[in-house]
């Protein structure tokens, strides 16, 4: 048995002794401590970024707020827009202005309406046509002057004062020239020479522009005073007449069809209900010796009767235009009444069997400071209206009952179930007795 | 302690340090700094034609409607009815009006540049303006329609509207940008 006993020494000796492996544990540690170092290093950079990143992501929300703010203002603005644009009169009047300013001074001739219809003179053909020759005018503007002057031989008689020449020749052009319905296109498809005689005598068809022209050249070979008027913004166009001493608007375009006379002869005030123009270059149109309102009106009396007129006139068997002039003081609230009485009346027209016969209306004609007048008309089928005969077929008795037994099936509990409406202007039983 | 235990120590720290380097690194370019842009043209690119019939069919009230636009041989001169406004400055458009010469109204300008838009804008309102007072005369029922009429740009876009369900037809025109 060996029984070593360890001593120290013996212990120390027999611990080996390896100095490489020591020398790697320090590389080791130092390369740990490295990497611990550089781990908090990151770390670090990494709660810097994460703080730059926040930072980012707070001014993206912002920006984001920024372009959600902006929508929503954009929005905003385009319904600010549309409730500018409801009051287009002010743009408007800022581009008058423009237009007076790009245009200059306004004159009769050369003028463009409607980007479209250019008023040209046409004095050269009536002088020539009071001279007695026009033999040195071109092939179209002898062909013009004959056409207008075989009207002028049909429906001007020997005699004839003015006044009685031009009603003539508005009463034939509104007989035989009809509107070009393709003026208010947005690039208009109205016909060629619409918009001068020789192409209106020819097609009988015309716009605004057409009929002012035609009527002007006509006014000038009866040796009558008269101008084509535009408005300033271009787009419209009618006459000034002088008959005796003063001046009256004709609008041939606006009365065709079945508004017969309602633009025949206005006043300044007449005119400018539904018209507006240079009034500083047009002459002044305040006469009303031949304004034809004021020539054919009657005076208003009553409301009693006015309404046994309107009985009259419904159940006559004729065409019937008449205007009644209010001068009072209180003539705008007459002017209501009226309007409640012809409104009942029409509402009787329309529920009855006149109502085949004849077509009823009504309305304010015009108005100035000192007077009102108040229209009615009555257009008689029958008697060569607006349809006249061939718009109208034969109808038995008995088919008419048809019809009207028809309406009493159908409307015959209408105001059982539907409140008649009483305003309040006035008692409407007594309204209805008047007529 | 044993140097074995040291080494598989050292090893797990280093795989520790490696991944909490991986962890730490972010991708700072993935976030875009640019903002949401508004404007359509930056969007999408849409032909003409396709807006057209898009904002067409938004409205299923509108009238008959013509059409007028660059694409026309006289598209310059067609042009002018809409707009009193250089026609070099122009890219493309289209023009929809009503055959029976009501307000109906659908046209959109692309302009070379956006530069411009304001005047453009300005001479397709005047155009508006001198419609309705066209109207006063003519056809006084259509002077409403006219007042309610929508213009508006966008960019190089300028755009009119006016018929009686405007709304969707100026929603019809920015969703064709979508």
């Amino acid at each position: 048995m060996n029984n070593e006993i360890q001593t120290t020494e013996n212990i120390t000796a027999q611990k080996p002794v390896k100095s490489g492996s020591g020398k790697l544990s320090i590389v080791l540690m130092l390369i740990m401590s490295a990497m611990l170092v550089a781990l908090v290093v990151m770390l670090a950079i990494s709660m810097k970024n994460n703080k730059e990143n926040d930072k980012r992501i707070d001014e993206l929300s912002a920006t984001v707020n920024s372009v959600s703010e902006t929508a929503n203002g954009m929005g905003k603005n385009i319904t600010e827009m549309n409730e500018k644009l409801v009051n287009v009169s002010e743009f408007v009047d800022k581009f008058s202005q423009k237009m007076g300013a790009e245009f200059g001074p306004t004159t009769e001739d050369d003028v463009t309406i409607g980007m479209e219809y250019e008023i040209v003179s046409t004095k050269e053909l009536s002088d020539a046509y009071l001279a007695g020759d026009w033999s040195q005018l071109t092939e179209e503007q002898q062909k013009t002057i004959e056409m207008a002057d075989a009207v002028i031989k049909d429906v001007i008689k020997e005699g004839m004062t003015d006044y009685e020449k031009e009603k003539a020749i508005y009463d034939w052009i509104h007989a035989n020239v009809s509107v070009d319905d393709g003026i208010t296109v947005a690039i208009p498809t109205t016909g060629n020479y619409c918009d001068n005689p020789y192409g209106v005598l020819t097609t009988r068809k015309a716009v605004c522009v057409g009929f002012a022209t035609t009527f002007r050249l006509f006014m000038q070979m009866l040796d009558i005073d008269c101008m084509v008027v535009h408005d300033t913004y271009l787009s419209h166009s009618w006459n000034l007449v002088k008959l005796g001493e003063g001046w009256y608007h004709v609008d041939n375009y606006m009365d065709n069809g079945s508004t017969k006379y309602v633009n025949f002869n206005m006043t300044d005030a007449m005119c400018a209900m539904g018209h507006e123009w240079d009034t500083e270059f047009f002459p002044a149109a305040t006469a009303t010796e031949y304004s034809y309102i004021a020539m054919n009106s009657v005076d208003f009396t009553t409301l009693e009767a006015f309404a046994k007129d309107l009985r009259e006139i419904v159940e006559g068997e004729e065409t019937v235009q008449r205007a009644y002039k209010i001068t009072s003081d209180d003539m705008l609230t007459i002017a209501q009444q009226l309007e409640i009485i012809a409104g009942e009346v029409e509402s009787c027209v329309s529920g009855s069997e006149i109502s085949m016969l004849g077509y009823f209306t009504y309305g304010t004609v015009s108005m100035d400071e000192d007077c009102l007048y108040y229209g009615v008309s009555f257009e008689y089928y029958m008697d060569g209206g607006e349809f006249g005969d061939d718009f109208i077929g034969d109808i038995t008795d008995e088919q008419m009952q048809d019809a009207m037994d028809v309406v009493e099936d159908q409307f015959g509990d209408f105001f059982e179930k539907h409140e008649e409406v009483e305003g309040d202007y006035g008692d409407m039983d007594d309204m209805w007795e008047l007529f | 302690m044993n140097s074995v235990f040291k080494r598989i120590l050292c090893v797990m720290l280093a795989g520790a340090t490696a991944c909490t380097m991986l962890a730490s690194c972010s991708d700072d370019k993935s976030s875009s700094d640019k903002p949401e842009s508004s404007s359509v043209a930056q969007t999408k690119t849409v032909e003409m034609s396709q807006l057209k019939d898009a904002m067409l069919k938004a409205d299923d009230t509108v009238p008959t409607m013509l059409t007028a636009s660059s694409e026309d041989e006289n598209g310059e001169q067609l042009f002018a009815y809409l707009a009193d406004y250089d026609y070099a400055n122009v890219d493309e458009y289209f023009f929809c009006y009503a055959a029976e010469g009501t307000a109906d109204e659908i046209a959109v300008i692309k302009l070379k540049d956006s530069a411009s838009s304001n005047d453009c804008l300005k001479a397709v309102k005047e155009h508006v303006a001198t419609r309705s007072k066209q109207y006063e005369t003519y056809d006084p029922d259509q002077v409403p329609r006219c007042s309610k009429a929508i213009v508006f740009s966008n960019d190089v876009y300028v755009v009119l509207v006016i018929s009686d369900k405007n709304d969707l037809v100026k929603d019809a025109f920015y969703n064709a940008f979508k």
